[in-house]
């Protein structure tokens, strides 16, 4: 170190103190995402594009509609899978590391509010999704915009050369090609399916975030958070229960209990909609981020109220 | 001089409940006070578990007080804009180990508000002083214990705070490095900073406190001016240049009178510190060169 | 150490069902909205499990419907190789409960049957020729119970409709074909779709063929000749063809009804082409029918011993 005149300037004045300071929030995310970036979860992405690459190449016997459904399926239940997976054990990652590494010491002794803390993981965690997504979805939209153009030539290459008994055979045929790449292939439509993936995984993000806050290790945060989710798939099962006539007393405690404390992750899954091209609209949309928020609150106002409390 | 002291712990207590059926507990900090004032180097010593680190946590918000009261310059330390004012060294730091050197400064930097080119000259300037510029760019998981403790000082001080609080700060550095962090303190001092140091080196508190407290089984059983510890009351130390046993005999005798004999100092003579340590422990000298080790 | 205080795990569990209690009606609502745009997924029947297995049906339940859908499709191929259509349709009935609003599966699930099994039935498989024909006929009966079922969930969809439609026009195939019935669903198609002008063509074509429909037909065809030469109107070779077999018909129920100058002159060419296309439609049924009968015989031939005392006769 320098000996000679050490050069540490006076106090001087401190930026003022913010309550709430949005910088702060995001320079935590930013953190949180480098780390987990260089933790090497994008190589994830090589065996999502190996992936969606054979399943735009397997099957060559199914016919045109189900190569390009198929090409849909494997796509968007992988994007589905590796957002979960990010949501669930990225996230369960954050904190009890932390705490073990004393790393939480350091930052919460600076002039940062514990509840910027869990926002800035949480956004760090979404916006790591966010980018996986996106990734994904520019690589199977291509796949498919790929696909569907070579199917669209061979068909058309087809048509031209085969003779039609008559005009409405031609004219039927034209259409069918047409219904099926319309219908199973690059539409707008399918991206409602991957922002649906997307909200699905940020509510999954915010549970998980609750785990571990008082979760006292890693594995515990993602087999709690794991059963929350499987839960929380049959939670509008539980719902009905709870708001039908049929039930008798303790069932339908059961069915509350599970309908007050789990998501309706069910509500999210609009994904098979999408695929049959059942279009959906942007009102619907809303009510689903507007649902994402919801839990959002729920579930970070219950995480703060416990990490606000826990000793270090 | 600001007359508010730069911590001011009343009265604290921390009992830790421990999770067994019979409801047990521990008392790790038992109704301690202590002021710290501005400016000084406040030596915070005791065993394994005698509640130093309790009560470093509970200044620094990381823990709650079961009783009493911390202050960092008059605000409750449990607030969130009293740490503004407080820097922490923890000891064995961790600290994100996927950051270079360089973006862990700014991370902390940026934690404490400091953004764009001030941030920047910032960390220059600390990594200059710590000595980690040829390191800068390479990833925590690369350094030594020392590099560590170096970087976790400079994100201490990044914000330029008014208390610094250091937790066994030249624990696993070579001696040439201690020495330098000894300096660094000294001249925290003269930069009116307030320094909390908590160190098993027993050497190096003596030389670098104004004040000390010792803290044993929760309770502090010494606390006071280094030098008012130190001294032994009972005994006078006389110096003498050129004395002869004639004189020192003559000494003796002018203790009743007055003798030509230079005297060059009359004082009560020194204890070491670690005398000093056993005697309020109760521990013996072997426990005591323990410590010290 | 659990280090949070009871009544913070308090405020916690409240947050959550203050939370839950807040969110139940929003979430119930959204889920009645989901059903009402079709978006909602069907719900599961337990019995699905044993079809499925249990990771299949872990899948289904976690989200995953139309991906275990397409799986069993293509473990399906399989089967359709072995020409084993009992599993085949067992498949795609599969499909079609995972995903009944994917038409692809209805309208593999019909023509599986009432085409490539059909077929199969006819040309390859005579071990019983006494029972072919009731086999056959219950393949597309097969075929018109899936595409009607189909149309309960897709109500919006034309195809299904079209392709029940070409069944109950198809006499080589369906003993119950019936040109006013197939008139009426691509009639229903057209509605569907009314862009897809050949499925209107097809409607009137059909209605022109069903006896005691004919004056009904005629506007329809005037009209389609009417909207020109050029070769993208509705003016085609069989409505010409249909106007000129008709008009004895119509001019004997309706004397007021002419038929165009341009088309009365052309009505003789008109009438020997059709007959001529009737005469080799026959012919060709003829030959198929005389390979058919070569291959039964070559069949029962290679086979040993007589057939079984229990055939029923044709």
């Amino acid at each position: 170190m320098a000996t000679a005149s050490p050069d540490i300037s006076p106090p001087g004045p401190y930026p003022r103190h913010r309550r709430f300071s949005l910088p702060r929030v995001l320079t935590l995310a930013g953190g949180t995402f480098t780390q987990l970036v260089r933790m090497k979860v994008f190589y994830f992405m090589a065996l999502f594009a190996v992936a969606v690459i054979a399943a735009s190449f397997a099957f060559a016997d199914l016919q045109t509609d189900g190569q390009l459904k198929l090409l849909k399926d494997v796509s968007l239940a992988s994007m589905s899978l590796f957002s979960m997976l990010f949501a669930i054990a990225g996230t369960a990652l954050l904190i009890p590391r932390d705490i073990e590494d004393r790393t939480l010491y350091t930052i919460l002794c600076k002039p940062v509010p514990r509840l910027e803390y869990l926002l800035g993981k949480l956004l760090g965690v979404v916006f790591l999704i966010f980018i996986s997504l996106i990734l994904m979805d520019v690589l199977f939209s291509a796949v498919l915009f790929l696909k569907e153009k070579s199917i669209i030539a061979e068909q058309i290459n087809i048509l031209q050369n085969r003779q039609f008994a008559s005009r409405e055979l031609l004219e039927a045929n034209i259409a069918a090609v047409s219904d099926a790449v319309t219908g199973q292939g690059l539409t707008w439509n399918l991206q409602n399916g991957v922002i649906a993936i997307f909200l699905k995984a940020i509510v999954l993000t915010g549970v998980t975030l609750l785990v571990s806050t008082f979760a006292s290790s890693t594995i515990f945060t993602i087999m709690t958070s794991l059963a929350i989710m499987v839960i929380g798939q049959a939670q509008s099962i539980a719902r009905d229960v709870l708001l039908g006539d049929d039930a008798s007393a303790v069932p339908r405690l059961i069915a509350g209990g599970i309908s007050l404390l789990f998501p309706d992750f069910k509500g999210f899954d609009i994904v098979d909609a999408v695929v049959t091209g059942s279009a959906v609209p942007a009102l619907v949309m809303a009510k689903m981020a507007g649902l994402t928020i919801v839990y959002l609150v729920i579930h970070l106002m219950a995480a703060y109220v416990i990490f606000s409390d826990k000793e270090l | 001089m600001s007359t508010v002291p730069a911590v001011s712990i009343q009265n604290l207590t921390r009992v830790f409940r421990l999770p067994t059926l019979r409801r047990e507990s521990v008392t790790a900090v038992d109704d301690i006070s202590f002021d710290i004032a501005p400016g000084q180097i406040y030596g915070l010593i005791g065993p394994n578990g005698s509640g130093k680190s309790t009560t470093m946590k509970v200044l620094l918000g990381l823990l709650r007080a079961t009783k009493g009261k911390c202050a960092i310059f008059g605000r409750d330390s449990a607030r969130v804009d009293s740490r503004e004012e407080v820097g922490f060294l923890p000891e064995n730091p961790y600290f994100y180990r996927h950051l270079t050197g360089r973006e862990t400064l700014a991370f902390y930097g940026k934690l404490c508000g400091i953004r764009g080119a001030p941030l920047k000259e910032r960390t220059a300037e600390l990594l200059a002083l710590v000595e980690l510029e040829h390191a800068a760019d390479r990833r925590l998981s690369s350094y030594s214990k020392g590099m560590l403790q170096r970087i976790g000082l400079a994100q201490a001080i990044i914000h330029r705070p008014r208390l610094v609080v250091l937790d066994e700060p030249t624990a696993g550095v070579d001696p040439g490095g201690s020495r330098k962090i000894r300096d660094l303190i000294l001249t925290l001092r003269t930069q009116g900073i307030t320094v909390i140091l908590s160190s098993h080196l027993l050497e190096q508190v003596q030389e670098v406190c104004d004040r000390v407290g010792i803290i044993y089984k929760g309770k502090l059983v010494r606390e006071g001016l280094l030098s008012d510890l130190m001294s032994i009351e009972d005994q006078t130390e006389i110096l003498l240049r050129n004395a002869t046993p004639e004189v020192l005999a003559a000494v003796r005798a002018l203790i009743a009178g007055q003798h030509t004999t230079e005297l060059l100092h009359l004082g009560n003579p020194r204890t070491t510190l670690e005398r000093l340590f056993l005697d309020v422990t109760g521990g013996s000298a072997a426990d005591a060169r323990e410590y010290v080790k | 150490m659990n280090t949070v205080r009871p009544r913070k795990w308090l405020m916690a569990a409240l947050i959550l069902l203050v939370g839950g209690i807040a969110r139940l009606p929003l979430e119930h609502a959204f889920s009645k909205e989901l059903q009402t745009h079709r978006l909602a997924e069907e719900k599961i029947n337990l019995s699905l499990r044993d079809e499925l297995g249990q990771s299949f049906f872990i899948a289904v339940i976690g989200g995953f419907r139309s991906l275990v859908a397409s799986i069993v499709e293509v473990e399906n191929l399989d089967s359709w190789q072995e020409q084993n259509w009992a599993k085949v349709d067992a498949a795609y009935s599969l499909c079609t409960r995972l995903q009944p609003r994917e038409y692809h599966y209805w309208d593999f699930r019909a023509w599986m049957s009432s085409h490539n099994a059909f077929d199969y039935y006819l040309y390859e498989d005579m071990t019983r020729p006494g029972l072919q024909p009731w086999i056959r006929q219950n393949l597309v009966d097969h075929a018109i119970k899936v595409l009607k079922e189909g149309m309960e969930h897709l109500p919006d969809d034309y195809r299904l409709p079209r392709s029940l439609a070409m069944l109950m026009a198809d006499f080589d195939k369906n003993r119950d074909a019936n040109h006013f019935e197939a008139s009426q669903w691509y009639y229903k198609a057209w509605e569907l779709r009314p862009s897809l002008r050949f499925l209107r063509r097809n409607y009137i074509y059909n209605l022109a063929r069903s006896p005691g429909h004919e004056i009904e037909a005629w506007p329809l065809l005037m009209e389609m000749y009417n909207s020109g030469p050029d070769p993208t109107s509705d003016r085609t070779a069989t409505g010409m063809t249909l106007l000129v077999q008709l008009y004895p018909k119509v001019k004997a129920a309706l004397p007021e009804t002419t038929l165009p100058p341009e088309l009365a002159a052309k009505a003789p060419q008109i009438l020997a082409r059709e007959n001529a296309r009737l005469d080799r439609e026959v012919q060709q049924r003829q030959r198929q029918a005389d390979q058919l009968k070569e291959l039964e015989a070559t069949i029962l031939k290679n086979r040993q011993g007589s057939p079984p005392a229990d055939s029923p006769q044709r």
